[in-house]
């Protein structure tokens, strides 16, 4: 500012809190302060639970169950190996006694039966040891080796076809065993997990614990930072320079003012119609005006 | 031009001032916590594990998956050569060892029986009840007989069998999708396998990122203690300097002389002591020399 200017601040103060809550911010950011120099202890107690006993038996069970796989499930495997590589095929034990039971039967039969009714017959017509009763005989023995055959398709043949059947209905079985593996893996890889799982969860809540501890000092000290932060705009005091007109000029403003007054007072007002252009030219000493005019002379 | 400049400040604070002494307390003890040697040892690098390794179980069931996912199921594989057997019609020609096998005891048998026992039985009584020839027509005539019913039944059972593989190859028709599929399940379980790995080593990776990361940043951290208290303070006041402007002395000098020699030219008049020129420049001057000073 100029030298003979003057100058000050001037200063608006805009609380944004009312006067009587003064008391109250002083005493929270007191005992702010206070609670920031208290000890911030970290928790003594557990936070993380022990596994426990049925949860370590039950990992162990699946960890059993997934390594040695089951007892049942490998003896399905075996037996279904076993039809798919056609090993059922010819070997029913039962098969040929049921034949031999059934053949005794039909020879049972034509020899107790088929032959003495025909010689009967035949000695009865002066036939016997003819050629016809050779010819009945031999018909008699062809019709039970026909029953003989049919016994053997029936047992031996139908024994493959049902075989061969079992073979096919076990594709769907064979399947279903061989992905009995992944499950077996899976169960043994979830145990696995389950005890790996609950290891890192202890390894993080050991982490945690040790940042609490050495966080501790930063967090006591933000417990004043956050009542410091909760302050701040609450109060906004603008504080600007203020400049005034210096004292000359203020006098010579007056000066200027009551010299007017004087001038008026005295007669000397300046006439609006003198404003008028002159009609004849200045005389020498043009520099008095006709009529004087504060306002438009100079 | 011709104007002169100084300066202007405008301070605005944004706390009252009975808070001031918190602030300040705030700011020196973050100020000693980011610099002090004492609070060295809470700015330190965790040396404890951070992630748990794979244990045993889980390693061994991953390699179980792998090998099964890549060797596959030894029933599966079975229960494929079933299929492509009889898709391709294996069976259908009897020509199997199991099935030449089932037809050997087929017709072995009754014709084993019919020899043995049932022709043995025939012609005999009836040469030592009259027949005085020593022929056994009987005998004589079943000779081919169980020849000719062993052809009969194996041609009856080739076709049998036949129809038979038919049906089985049009059973096996859906059971071969699903078997084909099982290569893609294969596939995904050794991917699965590879996955469960790569999962848990990238945790490790990323583990051991964050351990790396926290000790580099922790000196950073630290000094951070005190920038977020100055963070806190950003805001709370505001100093503003900008240039300000006045009227060069010349013009307060001309202003001033012009309003001088006004009031002198005013003043000369009525008194009549001065000619109005004389009290112009009088006022002029003294106004110019006023102008200049103020």
């Amino acid at each position: 500012m100029g030298k003979g200017a003057g100058s000050s601040n001037q200063t608006v103060t805009t609380s944004l809190l009312p006067d009587y809550a003064q008391p109250y911010v002083e005493a929270y950011l007191t005992k702010m302060t206070e609670l920031s120099n208290l000890g911030y202890a970290t928790y003594p107690g557990v936070t993380y639970a022990e596994q426990n006993t049925n949860e370590l038996d039950g990992i162990t069970a699946l960890a059993t169950r997934g390594r040695n796989g089951s007892l049942l499930v490998t003896k399905g495997k075996t037996l279904l190996q076993n039809v798919l590589d056609g090993l059922k095929f010819n070997i029913n034990p039962k098969i040929d006694t049921a034949f031999s039971k059934r053949a005794e039967s039909i020879v049972k039969e034509f020899e107790e039966d088929t032959l003495p009714r025909l010689n009967q017959r035949f000695n009865l017509t002066n036939n016997f040891a003819s050629d016809s009763h050779h010819w009945a005989q031999s018909k008699a023995a062809e019709s039970v080796m026909a029953k003989l055959q049919d016994f053997g398709m029936d047992s031996y043949f139908k024994d493959y076809l049902s075989e061969r059947l079992l073979q096919i209905n076990s594709l769907t079985d064979a399947r279903q065993y061989g992905e009995q593996e992944v499950t077996d893996a899976e169960i043994l890889r979830s145990a696995g997990e389950l005890d790996r799982e609950w290891q890192h969860g202890k390894l993080e809540d050991i982490y945690k614990k040790w940042r609490d501890e050495i966080e501790r000092i930063v967090k006591r000290l933000e417990i004043l930072g956050n009542g410091v932060r909760s302050i701040v705009g609450a109060h906004i005091q603008e504080t600007s320079p203020f400049y005034r007109p210096s004292a000359i000029s203020q006098i010579a403003g007056l000066a200027l003012a009551g010299a007017g007054m004087f001038a008026m007072v005295r007669g000397m007002g300046v006439n609006p119609q003198s404003m008028a252009p002159p009609t004849q030219a200045a005389p020498n000493n043009s520099l008095v005006p006709q009529s004087f005019n504060m306002g438009g002379g100079f | 031009m011709g104007s002169s400049k100084s300066q202007s400040t405008t301070t605005m604070k944004n706390i009252p001032v009975y808070a001031e002494e918190f602030v300040k307390s705030y700011l020196l003890r973050s100020n000693d916590i980011a610099f002090n040697a004492e609070f060295d040892s809470y700015f330190t690098t965790y040396t404890g594990e951070t992630y748990a390794p794979m244990l045993a179980n889980e390693l061994d069931g991953i390699n179980k998956l792998a090998t099964r996912g890549r060797s596959g199921s030894l029933e599966v594989a079975k229960g494929n050569t079933v299929i492509t057997n009889v898709m391709d019609g294996v069976y259908l020609s009897g020509a199997t060892v199991d099935f030449q096998a089932m037809l050997t005891k087929a017709t072995t048998k009754p014709s084993n029986t019919f020899e043995t026992q049932i022709r043995n039985l025939l012609g005999g009584s009836l040469y030592l009840m009259g027949d005085s020839s020593n022929e056994n027509q009987a005998f004589v005539l079943t000779a081919p007989i169980a020849a000719r019913y062993n052809d009969r039944a194996l041609a009856s059972m080739y076709e049998t069998n036949y129809r038979a593989e038919r049906d089985n190859q049009s059973r096996v028709l859906p059971e071969a999708i699903d078997y084909a599929n099982e290569s893609i399940k294969d596939a995904e379980w050794l991917r699965k396998a590879g996955l469960y790995y790569r999962v848990w080593l990238q945790g490790s990776y990323e583990d051991s990122y964050k351990k790396f990361y926290e000790g580099e940043i922790l000196s950073v951290n630290r000094v951070e203690v005190l920038g977020n208290s100055i963070r806190a303070l950003v805001g709370t006041q505001r100093k503003t300097t900008a240039p300000f402007y006045r009227p060069s002395p010349i013009m307060g000098m001309a202003t001033m002389g012009m309003a001088g020699a006004a009031l002198g030219a005013a003043l000369a008049l009525p008194t009549g002591g001065l000619s109005v020129l004389a009290g112009a420049l009088i006022g002029g001057g003294a106004g110019g020399i006023f102008g200049l000073f103020s």
